[in-house]
């Protein structure tokens, strides 16, 4: 197999990483990630910290489809120019079970599974433009405690 | 099936990026196979519409 080509970069700035995320120098054979995120927004913010276990939500533990390979394909490189070369890059976040590589990875998995819930005290109320409703909210069919 | 790639010369100036999210890449260099999944979920009983369930009280623990 062709060795894989080495990136060049001047310069590099990234304000932030964070959440099951990497920032790669160098090269690697494996990069695999996860993210499970329950973001609750609520009218009034306050919360406990232990507001409902990940395993109350089928979403996530819903299985991923997994791609697999139907016919094997023989790839061969042929690198005229062994370098990739790059003056600059600025990546102000990198976040989520993403990555950010400056050289190769052979494997890269990554999975992230977000669970969105808005919290209202009130029911909002319907904005109407003239005719068209803006909020649908007369449909709501979501849970009134 | 045979497949051929011929990397010729790449260079590049400048890069500018806001962010990397959600089970995405960015990569500078070479990769034989990428599998990124992402999951959203909003599903309507996500609109919760009620008081808070009530916090327990936060009472200042006292050592004596």
């Amino acid at each position: 197999m062709t060795p894989p080509r080495t990136a060049v970069v001047r310069y590099v700035r990234v304000d932030n990483v964070g959440q099951s995320s990497i920032l790669n120098a160098g090269d690697a054979a494996r990069f695999q990630a996860e993210a499970d995120i329950f973001a609750l927004q609520r009218e009034v913010a306050d919360f406990a910290g232990d507001e409902a276990p990940l395993s109350m939500f089928s979403a996530f533990s819903e299985p991923i489809p997994e791609v697999k390979r139907r016919e094997n394909v023989f790839t061969s490189r042929i690198h005229d120019d062994p370098y990739i070369r790059v003056e600059e890059i600025r990546v102000i976040g990198v976040s989520a079970s993403a990555g950010m590589f400056i050289g190769s990875c052979a494997q890269m998995t990554m999975v992230s599974r977000t669970l969105n819930i808005r919290h209202f005290i009130q029911l909002p109320k319907t904005k109407t433009n003239d005719h068209i409703p803006m909020y649908p909210i007369d449909r709501f069919t979501g849970i009134v405690l | 099936m045979n497949f051929t790639v011929v990397n010729k010369s790449l260079s590049v100036k400048q890069i500018n990026i806001t962010g990397v999210s959600a089970s995405s890449v960015f990569i500078v260099g070479d990769a034989d196979w990428i599998v990124c999944s992402s999951l959203f979920d909003t599903p309507p009983e996500s609109l919760i519409v009620g008081a808070p369930p009530l916090m327990p009280a936060r009472v200042k623990s006292d050592p004596a």
